[in-house]
């Protein structure tokens, strides 16, 4: 990663003076370092209208996926997705609860997004930022709406015992792009859970389960979020990371699924995207979906 | 009282009870454990820094099944309020939801509040914090596998002295700390968490091998004090094991980034 | 497309439901605005530009906040999901740059809740900003629509129509830019099923667009004679 592009800082920053031409006079000169902290978005404009970013990727290009299963076996089910460096652990526990009187046969799936003090400086010790609280709640929203869990797959005793799932998706790493790898991590965990068979006695108004674990979930289909971000309401940047993050004027991701049906598409505000660019958006995370599908049989073969 | 910014589900659930005939009995013998181990050996200790990358200093370790990821900042600005002539060193102990048996809430409860106190206790007296007026070094512990809750405070211990080391604050020695169980008469060196039901006492001791100095310990149970002097020498041995693990990997660190680099 | 009264006695499809908007309400509020689309019925007050927590300054632009509220007072993570959607589409059409070192609270507060809550929400904070003489680059104007289970395009649904969806999209759309600024879409749905929503949309949007219009000629009117 070669950053000594020479950055030369005319008086009043002149951003048309394309980076190539030394106007003269050159009042003084920064080393790339320091320009980047002081100006971090005039930094990162430079590179890309060179076609490139900071960390040598091109605009397009995505980061390496990495997923483990089975790490956590305390867990029915768990998984760790790599994106880059951003590093995200999902632990799936299954607890038994009483259904809803609405819904006597459906169970529960909780997910939560956690963004530890641990994974990243902007986090301090406390309750959850907004952040993690949108992602938690779009995920549950993603979950619940695309249907990938028949919840009364879930059902032990119709009216007195059901499984709940809590999906617990907790960040290591913070690099950028978090939902991403939490979709990830999740979806991976979920199809690693093997559930033990459950038996309800009515006798003592309780459940009890066999030692071993082998019932598996159906997932009614595997959903892959691809995220882009928006520099300058021009520049469009696949998997932004944490450099990129704080100067991004708009953000845009897409759920998609092996079939090239959509679960869901969020663009959190900021600024415009017109319809062009959306459907080149939604080629390119057709793409890069396909490849995050093959990396997951990959790991999940593995376990 | 509902967690109202967590995704909720429902109000209360439990784990489920074994079915009778599928419990593999477990009874304790000392001199069998389950994993084949000695009374006086300690789970092997797999340990690596650098893991997270964004803090100033990071460290995982894993001991058989136990987990533990550790990440350090600092030294940073103390708050105003808070401006004093040494330094301030907060721990943060969590345990991950999936962690254990049961599933944890995010809120902290007392035990993981316990054990914050006790991590800052078990390592301020290593590090130098007369050297670092007016900063603050934040001590942040994610417990992601538990496997017996004093191995898993000996395992946090041990894994915040080896992320402040790789932070680059300067420590009068890297703390290493382990965990016994007593068993009636017999002492078993790190116990796991199905022993852990059968114990009637534990002890965590946090040491400084290098200087033959203890800077914590914390015992529970009706214990006689000879059981317990035997005890904190088991653990001072296993300590100095300990410790020469951490000084490998942190060894290790440096010669990748002097090659690397 | 078939032809059917829906629940709430709309005939097309592709009708919006009624919106009103009243403003100036509150006394004490720079800015305050009640949008009513349908029974969905939320309030917004705007305080700005004004100070600012000392650790929440920007040097450069004014800070945005957003405070959502429910009906029934309780705030979970879905409103905070709300609160940062509003806040970045907002902070897309305010000139904060012209006022660095200040901050602008928007607090919605949901009166009534009959399905498309985030749009209503939107539009009001979009009014409650004009009222409050924030300076705008633009006006955002949101729309919901969803495609039922038979897959038929339903814009402005109630919360009754919603429990029949197969996907909701919540969009938002101003009057300058070409695209959408801000996008919400859950459930499942196809590429061509999307586009046909954006479109709806941006068509819808424009009536939104001229309520705004209108709303804030009579203000000029009325203030100015």
């Amino acid at each position: 990663m070669d950053d000594s592009t020479p950055a030369s800082v005319q008086n009043g920053m002149d951003v048309d003076t394309p980076p190539s031409v030394t106007s003269t006079p050159a009042v003084f000169s920064l080393d790339s370092e320091t320009f980047k902290k002081i100006h971090p978005t005039e930094y990162h404009r430079r590179f890309l209208s060179q076609g490139v970013r900071p960390d040598g990727r091109t605009l397009s290009r995505f980061r390496k996926a990495k997923i483990t299963v089975g790490a956590i076996t305390t867990a029915h089910g768990s998984a760790m997705a790599r994106l880059g460096e951003t590093t995200v652990v999902c632990g799936i526990k299954a607890e038994i609860t009483e259904p809803k009187t609405g819904a006597p046969r459906d169970g529960f799936i909780v997910p939560n997004f956690d963004l530890p003090p641990l994974c990243s400086p902007q986090f301090k010790p406390g309750p959850p930022s907004e952040l993690s609280q949108s992602i938690s709640e779009y995920i549950n929203r993603v979950l619940e709406s695309s249907k990938l869990l028949n919840l009364s797959d879930l059902c032990i005793e119709e009216g007195r015992a059901v499984w709940v799932l809590y999906a617990d998706i907790v960040c290591l790493n913070y690099e950028g792009n978090a939902m991403d790898a939490a979709m990830l991590a999740l979806v991976a965990a979920l199809k690693h859970v093997r559930l033990p068979t459950a038996t309800f006695y009515e006798a003592d108004n309780a459940v009890r389960v066999k030692e071993q674990r082998t019932i598996p979930l159906k997932l009614s289909r595997t959903p892959i979020s691809v995220t882009f971000g928006v520099f300058d309401g021009q520049f469009i940047l696949a998997d932004p990371d944490i450099e990129e993050e704080p100067h991004l004027s708009s953000q845009l991701t897409v759920i998609i699924e092996q079939n090239g049906g959509l679960c869901g598409m969020l663009k959190p505000g900021g600024s415009a995207l017109g319809q062009e660019t959306l459907t080149s958006c939604l080629e390119a995370a057709r793409t890069r979906a396909t490849h995050i599908l093959g990396i997951l049989e990959g790991a999940l073969a593995e376990r | 009282m509902a967690d109202r910014k967590r995704v909720t589900g429902p109000e209360k659930s439990v784990v489920p009870l074994l079915e009778p005939g599928s419990l593999s009995a477990f009874t304790f013998d000392p001199e069998k454990r389950k994993d084949g181990r000695n009374i006086d050996r300690i789970r092997p200790v797999f340990m690596k820094t650098g893991v997270v990358r964004q803090a100033n200093g990071s460290a995982y370790l894993e001991a058989g099944k136990l987990k533990v990821a550790c990440g350090v900042y600092g030294p940073r600005q103390t708050a105003r309020s808070k401006i004093s002539s040494r330094g301030i060193l907060n721990c943060d102990f969590k345990f991950s939801p999936f962690s254990g048996g049961r599933r944890r809430a995010y809120i902290k409860d007392s035990q993981e509040k316990e054990y914050s106190l006790v991590l800052r206790q078990a390592l301020a007296p290593a590090v130098r914090l007369d050297l670092l007026p007016k900063s603050t070094v934040d001590v942040f512990v994610q417990v992601l596998e538990s496997d017996g809750s004093a191995a898993c405070l000996a395992a946090a211990i041990t894994c915040a002295a080896l992320a402040l080391a790789d932070a680059g604050i300067e420590m009068l020695d890297a703390v290493a700390a382990c965990a016994v169980g007593y068993f009636d008469s017999t002492i078993c060196l790190d116990p796991t968490d199905e022993e852990e039901t059968y114990q009637s006492g534990s002890l965590v001791l946090s040491y400084m091998p290098s200087l033959n100095e203890v800077t914590h310990v914390i015992q529970s149970g009706e214990i006689g004090t000879t059981t317990t002097i035997k005890a904190l020498e088991l653990c001072v041995d296993a300590c100095a094991q300990i410790q020469s693990v951490m000084q490998q990997t942190l060894a290790a660190t440096i010669k990748e980034k002097i090659n690397g680099a | 497309m078939t032809q059917r009264t829906r629940p709430d006695k709309r005939h097309s499809p592709n009708e919006m439901r009624p919106f009103y908007c009243s403003s100036a309400l509150l006394s004490r509020a720079d800015g305050s605005v009640r949008f009513k689309s349908g029974d969905s019925a939320v309030m917004c007050s705007v305080f700005g530009p004004m100070e600012v927590k000392l650790r929440d300054e920007k040097l450069d632009k004014a800070v945005v906040e957003v405070i959502f509220k429910t009906a029934a007072g309780m705030t979970t993570t879905k409103e905070r999901m709300y609160e940062r959607i509003i806040r970045q589409t907002l902070e897309a059409s305010i000139l904060s740059g012209l006022h660095p070192r200040t901050s602008i609270r928007v607090t919605l507060q949901v009166l009534t809740d009959d399905g498309g809550i985030l749009s209503t929400a939107l539009n009001a904070a979009t009014l409650a900003l004009v009222d409050a003489g924030i300076p705008l680059r633009s006006l955002a104007a949101s729309v919901t629509c969803m495609i039922d289970d038979t897959g038929e395009l339903l814009l402005d649904p109630t919360a009754i129509e919603l429990e029949r969806s197969a996907s909701v999209h919540t969009f938002a759309f101003d009057n300058v830019s070409e695209g959408t600024l801000a996008n919400m879409s859950t459930g499942l749905f196809t590429v061509d099923e999307y586009m046909r929503c954006y479109e709806t949309c941006r068509l819808a949007a424009v009536s939104v667009q001229q309520l705004f219009r209108t709303s804030s000629e009579g203000k000029v009117r009325r203030e100015y004679g």
